[in-house]
């Protein structure tokens, strides 16, 4: 990342992304960073990231599963987003 | 109808959780192809096959790559006939990439060959390289540039990072479904993969970032660990 000038944090994956990001799910130990990305515009959700077990990955799956749906759901339902 | 984006070991565990939750035949899985390699003569593709393997339920787990419980025989018997082994194969894992080399030496495309692999390990989700053209991962370096496995593999990422290119990918077309796939979906999904090197190459390839743009898609990314 630093090689592209871009920080070695969640806010560099949000600007590698950011033409065409709607929501960044990040850690939940990324929490303070995630509110000051949200102060610039950008959705995000904070979960359990971190896969050591075959429990965590399928809690992550089930987490971002939910996320998309409840954001497509408000886009469907026309709620304003930011 | 999920799409994802994906490379590297990371987002192989993703998919892995991914595969619990979601029906396979509702799985696209677009994959990072600027890690393939020649090796020993024989095209291998280190992200479609980890990709491949977990959703046949056969990746190797303890090592995050190959198959689970392959035996590395013709590996011993390369290093005894001096050939390199830095980048180590498993016997079963060979099967695949003679497969593969053979179909594509027959005229098959990367993405047939990629089905046709899928299909034969029992894979119900639909697997698609980012591109038939080849992109390759060059990473600049003080000894050079390398590619990603000589960077990754062979020198253990021990080199600072001085540039990352992605040959060929200005010219690259996506290969077939991938850009329909994301703009027929309702949601794409970024694996916590390395934005830079495994989703990268992606992004590189001209037409699938602006399909990314286009789409009416919710597109979400997961971030990786830091």
């Amino acid at each position: 990342m630093e090689s592209q000038g871009l920080p070695v944090s969640i806010a560099g994956v949000a600007q590698a992304y950011r033409d065409f990001l709607d929501l960044l799910v990040v850690d939940l130990r990324d929490e303070s960073a995630a509110e000051h990305l949200r102060t610039l515009g950008v959705r995000v959700q904070c979960t359990n990231t971190i896969m050591r077990t075959a429990e965590d990955k399928a809690q992550l799956a089930r987490a971002v599963v939910s996320f998309i749906s409840k954001e497509s759901a408000a886009r469907a339902g026309g709620v304003k987003q930011q | 109808m999920i799409v994802v984006l994906t490379g590297g070991t990371g987002g192989a565990k993703f998919v892995d959780g991914l595969r619990e939750v979601v029906a396979p035949e509702e799985l696209t899985l677009i994959v990072n192809t600027g890690d393939d390699l020649l090796w020993w003569g024989l095209y291998v593709s280190p992200d479609l096959d980890s990709i491949t393997y977990v959703l046949a339920g056969l990746l190797s787990k303890e090592r995050g790559w190959g198959v689970k419980g392959d035996t590395f025989f013709c590996l011993q018997a390369m290093g005894h006939l001096g050939q390199p082994i830095w980048f180590q194969v498993g016997d079963r894992d060979l099967a695949v990439h003679l497969l593969r080399s053979r179909l594509l030496a027959e005229g098959k495309t990367l993405s047939e060959t990629t089905a046709q692999i899928a299909a034969r390990l029992g894979v119900n989700a639909r697997i698609l390289p980012m591109s038939d053209s080849r992109v390759e991962t060059r990473i600049g370096t003080p000894i050079g540039e390398l590619s990603f496995e000589e960077y990754f593999v062979q020198r253990w990422y021990q080199d600072p990072v001085q540039s990352v290119r992605f040959a060929g990918a200005a010219e690259a077309e996506p290969a077939p479904g991938v850009v329909d796939a994301i703009m027929l979906t309702d949601s794409v999904l970024l694996a916590p993969s390395n934005p830079i090197t495994s989703i990268g190459p992606i992004l590189a390839v001209p037409a699938i970032r602006q399909a990314l743009r286009d789409t009416k898609a919710l597109v979400a990314a997961v971030s990786p660990e830091y």
